[in-house]
């Protein structure tokens, strides 16, 4: 495909999701990314975004069918995300925890609308007592220690990494690209090259790998993902848990004890730390699925419980 | 018990966007693609091929397609998550690769932009240590461990119909 053509297939894109924010500002589930768009930008739905020059973050280019980035890019931005944030959060190295949540999540992704990715999804347990969990766009996901520990039953674990490998599913970390220059490489073609390259064309390349990262991690860390793709993250969740035969409603049970400790948080007056920076409140997010994903979901769990807690236990019994 | 997993891959069907269609040209967009025997994660494997191999799709099931690589003709199954229409792998924003009738790899492969050499570029600038992005990517586990995982509480993967 030719820069002209691509261009065109971009403005196509982006003039689909204006008229869908447009035409049903109502239905933030099934629009989660295109509302996201327009709330960030404070727009209603005017020409004026129809231009490619419009485009201010990548979420309205990007969605679960349609990504600016290939495979391969994906799986490398996703390896320098994992990275850095390992930087920032030592990995909690005991073999049988991690051999367990990789399993466990690994056996959800098969259940998601994606599961093929370039190298596939792995988990890493974070030594940290913050209460938190990540998930880059090469389908690196991680989960601390402190949100091990909220959990009570393999279920509650499952849900936690449903959520995160719906953002991978969806694309929401690469969507919150609002970078012109990570934008403009993407429409100028600056990353399409065929052979090694060196000098500055090395250097330009590798400036705006940096700052797809940065831009990335800034979400993860600091900014939060959208509401809109927090509730897409949710619905999707509770989907796979659906599928593989896991109680759905473990993640409202998850959720209400991360408001209980977020509220403990507030009430000592700390700063928010982990998921309470990045998050909405967890208790909307319980009201949002109460209405929506849970609403004709039956409570019943499918699976062996019995033998599916024991061995959480066993695996986590040191966490 | 065990309708889990054999169920949702039918609830796959409903929900999964057709992305490609029979006769259509596509490129592997996984690492290491698995061509099955059947429709399913566990079915036995025939072959594999690499990433940006051209496939030709030959038949569509509800979540999968059975392709047909365009240089060995070996045939296979794969979950529609591991192919992707070509223009999805950015050809050359120059038309260069189809002018010049490189290789259909090197087609595929054009636009790859972030890979290796960038990633030890910028480890070499930022200090940053991989090791273990690789122990955790070292993670990944085969997939009849997770179904004998999944048939530990009652689930199942489907083999898609293998005997």
């Amino acid at each position: 495909m030719n820069r002209s053509s691509r261009i065109v297939r971009i403005a196509m894109i982006t003039i689909v999701t204006a008229a869908l924010v447009v035409s049903c500002a109502g239905l933030s589930g099934a629009l989660g990314s295109a509302l996201a768009v327009g709330e960030g930008l404070g727009v209603s739905g005017s020409g004026a975004r129809l231009a490619l020059a419009g485009v201010r973050t990548l979420s309205e280019v990007v969605d679960a069918a349609n990504s600016p980035f290939t495979p391969e890019q994906e799986y490398y931005i996703g390896r320098s995300v994992a990275a850095t944030i390992l930087k920032q959060y030592p990995a909690y190295t005991t073999v049988r925890a991690n051999r367990y949540i990789n399993s466990l999540g690994q056996v959800l992704a098969l259940a998601s609308d994606r599961p093929q990715l370039y190298h596939g999804y792995t988990f890493l347990i974070l030594d940290t007592d913050e209460i938190n969990a990540f998930a880059t766009p090469g389908g690196h996901i991680f989960i601390s220690r402190g949100m091990l520990r909220l959990t009570t039953s393999e279920d509650e674990v499952a849900a936690v990494l449903a959520h995160e490998i719906a953002h991978v599913v969806h694309r929401h970390g690469l969507g919150s690209i609002r970078s012109a220059r990570v934008i403009g490489a993407l429409q100028q073609g600056t990353l399409d090259m065929l052979d090694e390259v060196s000098g500055a064309q090395l250097r330009e390349v590798t400036e705006i790998f940096g700052e797809t990262t940065s831009e990335i991690l800034d979400t993860l860390i600091t900014r939060g993902y959208s509401g809109a793709s927090e509730r897409e993250a949710d619905a999707s969740a509770v989907e796979i848990l659906n599928r593989v035969g896991y109680d759905p409603h473990a993640i409202v049970r998850v959720l209400e004890r991360m408001d209980a400790a977020q509220r403990a948080e507030y009430e000592g007056s700390r700063e928010p730390v982990g998921f309470s920076k990045t998050h909405p409140r967890p208790q909307s997010r319980v009201n949002g699925l109460n209405t929506t994903a849970l609403r004709n979901v039956e409570p019943e769990s499918r699976i062996r419980t019995d033998v599916a807690d024991r061995r959480f236990r066993e695996a986590l019994s040191g966490i | 018990m065990r309708r889990s997993i054999a169920f949702f891959l039918f609830v796959l069907a409903a929900v999964t966007l057709s992305a490609v269609n029979v006769g259509q040209l596509v490129t592997i967009s996984v690492r290491e693609a698995e061509l099955r025997s059947n429709p399913g994660f566990l079915a036995t494997v025939q072959t594999r091929l690499a990433y940006g191999d051209s496939v030709r799709v030959v038949e569509k099931r509800p979540g999968w397609v059975r392709v047909q690589a365009v240089e060995t003709e070996m045939d296979g199954w794969l979950h529609e998550s591991a192919v992707a229409p070509p223009a999805d792998l950015r050809l050359s924003s120059t038309g260069r690769a189809g002018d010049t009738g490189a290789s259909t790899r090197e087609i595929a492969l054009a636009g790859r932009g972030f890979n290796q050499q960038i990633e030890a570029e910028y480890q070499e600038q930022q200090q940053i240590d991989f090791t273990m992005v690789d122990e955790m990517e070292g993670f990944l586990q085969p997939t009849d461990e997770l179904a004998a995982f999944l048939s530990a509480i009652g689930g199942s993967i489907s083999d898609g119909g293998d005997q």
